[in-house]
């Protein structure tokens, strides 16, 4: 027999619940009505930079003397840099992200990271993940310790879900695996071009045989397959559908982040319960010749993120979106000798949306006290957390994060 | 209802082995099933020229010292070209039972290593395989060995030493942990190799279980090899992935008493779970979602099929297995949690790939032609019947059945012909509709 916790566990498990027909969606938004959220559905965007974002050359230290002193090839030049504040500049590419900063919804967090930090990818992402520098719990994540406590994730099958092929860590949680896509195509079967006159007919096989039916008691772990497996067609149709009505208001350019973010206003501008969305971008471990690579990443984000938020207005979504850019680690101050940097520790990371209260947060590292050619956080990284938890997902910080942490003010006053 | 011979050696060779072709499954049933046992339990013997086919071309094929995804294509052909299915199985068991992800481990040659490790001792002494798993250096970066240093020891190889390789929860306390974690301080890694680091070992009084002394990890290894939650523990995972996911607590403890008989041989109870009665109980057979693994491999041994190995891996993935790197250090849940919409679309994708690959090169491919050749079919009902046979090879349920009548089933401007040219893409339409049915999900 499959039980509610087996069903809570397949991404499509929520759905089953009914037993009757599929329509997962009148359930989850009739459950979403309930709780009076429909209009103003709060929803958490991460954006994960991977492989260790150089914070150093994306928010400038513009009259630091060691900064250009270490960096003889690769630093941002003063004049080139977008000054926001006195000694702060954003890399040139960050042209959009500068005209946010001055309408105040873009939030820069300085000098952020963690005790006895790790260079290791893998080790600073995990700690990153589960929101603990000790990586005690190693099977969940902090987003996904926040669903198992959010109300609004209780039969919600999308509740989060992750632009990718494999959620990340921070979404592992004890009742649920979470859903993911790369694109609503990847929710439909493709046909070989053989058969393309087929297509409807291969389709209707498909949800035919799938189709519960009252067979014999032999049949019943065939029949338990065959449950799922028809919501989740019924489902996969239900969000294809939804997607589909649901067009782009903004031009997006062309690129990985583009598209991905696309997909995230997709899914955030229809009436679908989600609250929070994953998604990454790799690239960022630059240890050689960064200056291009660098600069082009950065007009990605740039280009895309002012899209997406455009796109979002346009839906008049803006005020319940928040997203939240980060990487494992900064890289180290001084350059290397092929014109890139290695892993570091401490670097800024960006908070931006309608709701958030922008400004620069924190206090830049100083040059003077290096932890072994590295900068020392000055925020602990749950600060960070805490607040998207208490005040945006509503979720008690204390509880996901084991301790409590001071939150920076993202939102303005308590 | 009893089973067929045919089904019975089906069975045996989806879980024993990842599935078989009809006519290796009819091979396998007129064998008899007690000798069919036999053959797959001797699994320990190497397959000469499976390793000489290997080392003939590897070195071109596969770039094993630098490609995950080579590592993983390699290891997917061994599954597939193997003929001690059950030594592949084992290591695909072990794999899991000791995740270690080369996301984190970041060094191809030692994930190649502990995968020929955990083949090699797949049937060994528990024991021996622990001390191996402990010393391996995939492990040891796994589980943060070398922050294990006297005075300031790393928890992590202790607690899941005993939560997740051997205990199992319950049967010991957090001070075991702290404790075993002290007795395992040292055991480092340099070089890529395992290496004993004396300064570093605290050598002090311990108690771990219940014993008090200068406890080593070694000392450690042997008390929780011979605990008595160890067996049980063990065997119940076995059942799980091989027999049932909801096994039956009798049957856990026949397989958990081969390990106290033996003391600790884990070919023992191989041997005891695929020997036991219950093992062809018809509650255990179509009884458990197959992994993706079991499913794709599955899928390309029952039609005799190859595709480029270089392609499944991130096939895999996507139906949420991706080899070598299991989500968390606990490995894969398995069972019902194997189905999810993304996975299941993503299943009946590959039945397309795995019936529509073209006779392009010289590599075996899904023939309808040659398939249809010297068989009679008088109706779609019969041909659907013949089909099912092949690609299930045990019972097909009216839902599916009737499903696939429908899809062949002429249109009213179509007329049905029974030649091959115009049923080619048809009859391949259906194989993909059977690898994608309820019942080929189920191992």
């Amino acid at each position: 027999m499959i039980t509610r916790r087996d069903l809570l566990r397949g991404s499509v498990g929520a759905l089953a619940l009914g037993g009757g027909l599929p329509g997962f969606l009148e359930r989850a938004l009739a459950a979403q009505q309930a709780q009076g959220e429909t209009r103003h559905r709060r929803a958490l965007v991460v954006l994960q930079l991977s492989g260790g974002n150089d914070g150093l050359n994306t928010i400038v230290p513009i009259d630091a003397d060691p900064y250009y002193k270490a960096r003889p090839q690769i630093a941002i030049a003063k004049k080139d840099a977008r000054k926001i504040a006195d000694g702060v500049g954003l890399h040139p590419s960050m042209k959009r992200l500068e005209a946010l900063y001055g309408d105040g919804k873009l939030a820069i967090v300085q000098g952020v990271g963690y005790p006895n930090p790790n260079r290791s990818h893998f080790h600073s992402m995990d700690v990153w993940h589960s929101a603990d520098p000790e990586l005690r719990d190693t099977r969940t994540g902090w987003l996904g310790r926040a669903l198992d406590r959010a109300p609004a994730a209780r039969d919600n099958a999308l509740y989060a879900v992750h632009l990718g092929e494999e959620a990340p860590r921070m979404l592992l949680s004890e009742s649920q695996r979470v859903t993911t896509f790369n694109s609503p195509q990847d929710y439909a079967l493709t046909l070989d071009r053989l058969n393309q006159g087929d297509k409807s007919k291969i389709e209707a096989a498909f949800e035919r045989m799938h189709r519960a039916s009252a067979t014999s008691p032999a049949d019943r772990r065939i029949d338990a397959v065959r449950r799922t497996a028809s919501q989740a067609i019924a489902s996969a149709k239900e969000l294809r559908d939804v997607l589909a009505k649901s067009t782009p208001q903004a031009t997006y350019p062309n690129s990985g982040i583009a598209n991905q973010l696309k997909l995230a206003v997709q899914v955030l501008g229809t009436e679908l319960p989600v609250h929070l969305v994953s998604l990454a971008m790799g690239g960022f471990d630059t240890h050689a010749n960064q200056r291009g690579s660098h600069a082009n990443l950065w007009s990605q984000i740039d280009e895309a993120l002012a899209a997406f938020l455009e796109d979002l207005r346009k839906r008049e979504r803006a005020n319940d979106v928040v997203v939240l850019v980060f990487s494992e680690f900064g890289r180290r101050v001084a350059e290397n000798g092929s014109a890139g940097t290695d892993h570091g520790a401490a670097a800024p990371l960006l908070v931006l949306g309608d709701a958030v209260r922008g400004g620069l947060y924190g206090s830049a590292p100083t040059f003077e006290k290096l932890d072994d050619g590295d900068l020392s956080f000055t925020t602990d990284f749950r600060r960070v957390y805490a607040p998207l938890l208490d005040r945006w997902l509503g979720v008690a910080a204390e509880g996901v994060l084991g301790a409590s942490f001071e939150p920076i003010g993202l939102f303005g006053a308590a | 209802m009893a089973l067929t011979p045919i089904e019975l050696a089906a069975h045996l060779r989806r879980r024993a082995g990842f599935g078989a072709s009809a006519r290796e499954i009819h091979e396998t049933a007129e064998l008899g099933i007690e000798r069919a046992v036999d053959e797959l339990l001797d699994f320990e013997r190497e397959d000469a020229d499976l390793e000489r086919a290997l080392e003939t071309f590897a070195g071109d094929a596969f770039d094993l010292n630098n490609s995950i995804d080579d590592v993983r294509a390699w290891w997917l052909y061994r599954m597939i070209h193997t003929r001690r299915p059950l030594r592949e199985k084992l290591t695909l068991f072990w794999h899991g039972h000791f995740a270690t992800s080369a996301q984190k481990v970041d060094r191809t040659a030692s994930m190649i290593e502990q995968n020929r490790m955990l083949r090699r001792l797949c049937g060994a002494n528990f024991r021996e395989l622990l001390e191996a798993v402990a010393k391996d250096p995939a492990m040891l970066v796994y589980l943060d060995s070398n922050s294990n240093k006297k005075g300031k020891p790393n928890e992590n190889f202790a607690r899941e030493l005993m939560e997740l390789f051997s205990l199992g929860i319950g049967s010991y306390t957090e001070k075991d942990v702290q404790e075993a974690a002290r007795a395992f301080t040292g055991w480092h890694i340099a070089d890529g190799a395992y290496k004993f680091n004396a300064g570093q070992h605290d050598g002090g009084e311990k108690t771990v279980l219940g014993r008090k002394g200068k406890l080593n990890g070694g000392d450690v290894l042997d008390l929780v090899a011979a605990h008595p939650a160890t067996p049980t523990f063990l065997a119940r995972k076995l059942c799980r992935f091989f027999v049932n996911d909801q096994p039956d607590a009798a049957y856990v403890e026949r397989v958990a008493s081969a390990y106290r008989r033996s003391g600790g041989s884990l070919r023992a109870m191989v041997e005891a779970l695929f020997r036991d009665p219950a093992f062809f109980a018809e509650e255990n057979v179509r009884s458990v979602v197959k992994s993706p693994v079991e499913f794709a491999v599955g899928a390309l041994k029952t039609l005799g099929v190859t595709v480029p190995l270089r392609n499944l891996a991130p096939s895999l993935r996507k139906m949420g297995q991706n080899l070598l790197a299991p989500p968390s250090v606990k490995g894969w849940d398995g069972g019902d949690a194997w189905l999810t919409s993304t996975s299941l679309f993503e299943r009946g994708n590959f039945a397309a790939v795995v019936t529509y690959t073209r006779g392009l090169s010289e590599e075996p491919r899904f023939d309808p032609r040659e398939w249809l050749a010297g068989r009679t079919m008088d109706s779609i009902e019969s041909l659907v019947d013949a089909l099912a046979a092949e690609i299930l090879q045990g019972p097909l349920t009216k839902p599916t059945r009737t499903a696939l009548v429908e899809y062949l089933r002429p249109g009213e401007k179509e007329k049905w012909s029974m030649e091959p040219k115009t049923l080619d893409p048809k009859l391949r339409g259906a194989a993909r509709l059977l690898i994608s049915s309820p019942e080929f999900q189920l191992a």
